[in-house]
């Protein structure tokens, strides 16, 4: 979005007061142009919670009860200190699924993680260095499966005991119902490190190529509207970016079997309420990121040392502009 | 006499009941100057005719050349355009930069970090591959049972599209949980990483464009083999050639032609090789492994222009490999010339 955003030129301009309050404010924060031109409408938001097996917890002393876990998981420094408790007693098994997915739910509460407000790549700041520092070395800590997110190895990982917890925004829990068939013992905590934090959802826009943008863009208000977002939700689990589905029954009633009948649209709600940081994206934003997971690779797999990795990250960077 | 004026073509000249002609008038070929008295006076279909024999061939091979112009030669055209302006993936056409694409791209890091990864992978795909082919194709030009239908299976993984032969190895080239790190691991041989390993993820994207490759350049080959005469091979045997004699110094000589034909194709396809390494890659935020251990050249220009959206950086990078290509493709030819040379002497 933040790249299409700097090509604000392509896209039609949704702007319509009527739809004034219609979205949580970070979403149309991020869909609005410095201009003050909305290019995008909001469907769904990326709230997260945490994922986490309550067998390996028992299997490691730790409380299994949802409002136990989410206890132990106020700060990320509580989180990590509680993995490190969780690897010393069930060897074999990680602490979070990969370092990659970690990184990235703490970079989703970090203000300035690349780039100043005024769109200036900064990317040697307080915040990242933060973030970095506390994911690479978990790795040797054991913490991490040290896999990349979403690669082959990353799905097996689900059915032999990989790991014992994840940052899981609301879509997420599909993918772990999917890769986790048939592994009893998932649940979904009311809690995330840090406080709150948005992860993806989508935006819809109208190219000017359109031969149709008026059709377009009303076709794109009603689809994105509170009521049939609700309704998205209770088929598909993509959770609402607008106010008023937060509150709709269809989203608050939803709970998950899978996830020990946990109440996922009630937790989702509580969770996309706590969300306070947006993260400032600029137009290489999605660039930067990428070439920071490869770096947090490069130290996962072992071919780099951190700051090794991290020079080629600052030499990646400096290629951009 | 009077027909013969009126109708003055060269068939009528020679066949003509009515001119009653002593023997030496029906020669074939007119005299010159009667040829050239008579073209003056053609008759409109006449010279449409001649028209059509002289350039109907053209027309009839036009369609290639047509349709090439349009999806080949326009492209690169267009694309050399491209490649001195900063060109956007969304936004279009920006400043004039002259060649300034070309000296970002040769000043990147990781364009001879590519072109590295473009030769090695294309050695160890290439080589194997025609070795192979031409030992298979070898033992499938004998009297085998069935052999229809070992012919026909080798070329049952050239059927199967790359993009689930990459999803199928991937599988076995996990570096955790994949099939073969794990069979390693029960005869106590350390697993292999696979992704990270800048040699091992080359193997392993080589073995997949043979797994896939190697079946349909033995049936080339086989073709090839099976135009070799019979009678070569009687008198070899006669001689006292074995088998394995026989192969290296009848068949192989016989065949270089078509070698070569594979050779210099297997060279441009090794080149532009990119949905093996592309689908190789864990997840397709990477781009040839954490560290560019196995990108190659064609997914640089993926990476300019798909992720940094920098169609002019693509586009030059484009060029450049194209201009490899030509440079491989013309030494191919001069030293296969120079092979063809040294064949015929022999």
């Amino acid at each position: 979005m933040p790249a299409i955003l700097a090509e604000s030129d392509a896209f039609v301009d949704l702007t319509d007061p009527s739809l004034d309050g219609r979205w949580l404010d970070f979403k149309a924060a991020a869909a609005t142009n410095s201009d003050g031109q909305m290019i995008g409408y909001g469907t769904d938001a990326g709230p997260e919670g945490i994922c986490y097996r309550s067998d390996l917890f028992e299997k490691a002393g730790l409380p299994t009860a949802r409002e136990d876990v989410a206890a132990l998981m106020g700060s990320w420094d509580d989180y990590f200190a509680t993995g490190r408790e969780f690897v010393a007693a069930v060897p074999g098994s990680a602490w979070y699924d990969s370092s990659g997915g970690t990184a990235q739910a703490m970079l989703n509460q970090v203000a300035n993680p690349f780039e100043t407000d005024d769109g200036t790549i900064d990317v040697e700041n307080a915040g990242l260095a933060e973030v970095w520092d506390a994911v690479t070395g978990n790795v040797a800590d054991g913490l991490s499966t040290t896999l990349p997110q979403w690669s082959e190895d990353w799905v097996a990982s689900f059915q032999n005991d990989g790991f014992a917890t994840m940052a899981c925004p609301g879509w997420m829990l599909g993918v772990v119902e999917g890769n986790a068939e048939g592994v009893a013992g998932w649940d979904f905590a009311d809690a995330f490190p840090g406080g709150g934090g948005n992860w993806g959802g989508s935006f819809l826009t109208v190219p000017q190529q359109s031969d149709h943008p008026e059709e377009a863009k009303e076709f794109a208000a009603w689809i994105t509207a509170p009521e049939q977002q609700a309704k998205a939700f209770a088929a598909i689990g993509a959770f609402p970016s607008q106010v008023d589905a937060l509150e709709a029954p269809e989203v608050l009633e939803v709970s998950n079997a899978f996830f020990n009948d946990a109440p996922v649209g009630e937790i989702l709600s509580h969770r996309a309420a706590a969300i306070t940081v947006q993260p400032f994206k600029g137009p290489r934003y999605s660039d930067i990121l990428q070439a920071f997971q490869a770096a947090i690779l490069r130290v996962d797999d072992g071919s780099n040392s951190p700051d090794e990795s991290w020079k080629t990250f600052l030499s990646d960077v400096s290629q951009l502009s | 006499m009077t027909h013969r004026t009126q109708a003055p073509s060269g068939d009528d000249l020679a066949s003509s009941p009515l001119a009653g002609p002593p023997p030496v008038r029906v020669e074939p070929s007119p005299p010159p100057a009667s040829r050239h008295h008579r073209r003056g006076r053609l008759t409109r279909r006449q010279r449409l005719s001649a028209w059509d024999v002289k350039l109907s061939p053209y027309l009839y091979i036009s369609p290639f050349f047509v349709l090439f112009a349009v999806v080949g030669l326009f492209p690169l055209a267009y694309t050399a355009y491209v490649s001195v302006f900063d060109w956007s993936l969304l936004g279009g056409k920006g400043d004039f930069v002259g060649l300034q694409n070309f000296e970002d791209v040769l000043g990147n890091p990781y364009f001879l970090k590519s072109l590295v990864n473009t030769i090695s992978i294309f050695l160890l795909s290439s080589i194997p591959q025609v070795v192979i082919a031409v030992s298979l194709a070898g033992l499938l030009d004998t009297h085998l049972r069935g052999r229809t239908l070992w012919r026909m299976s080798i070329l049952l993984p050239f059927v199967v599209s790359p993009v689930v032969v990459a999803i199928i190895f991937g599988n076995l080239f996990g570096d955790t949980y994949g099939l073969i790190n794990q069979a390693l691991g029960y005869v106590g041989i350390e697993p292999i990483q696979w992704h990270t390993n800048r040699f091992a993820s080359h193997l392993a994207i080589a073995s997949m464009v043979n797994w896939r490759w190697t079946g349909y350049n033995a049936l080339i080959f086989l073709a090839a083999m099976q135009a070799v005469p019979r009678d070569l091979y009687e008198s070899a045997s006669l001689d006292g050639a074995g088998r394995v004699r026989q192969f290296l110094n009848i068949t192989i000589p016989m065949i270089r032609p078509t070698m070569i034909f594979v050779i210099i194709t297997s060279t441009i396809g090794g080149l532009q090789i990119f949905a093996e390494p592309r689908l190789f890659d864990t997840t397709l935020a990477q781009n040839g492994g954490s560290d560019r251990q196995f990108g190659t050249l064609t997914m640089l220009i993926y990476d300019f222009g798909w992720h940094l959206r920098d169609l002019g950086r693509a586009s030059a990078t484009a060029w450049l490999l194209f201009l490899l290509i030509v440079v491989i493709a013309l030494v191919n030819f001069l030293v296969s010339r120079r092979l063809n040379a040294l064949g015929g002497r022999r």
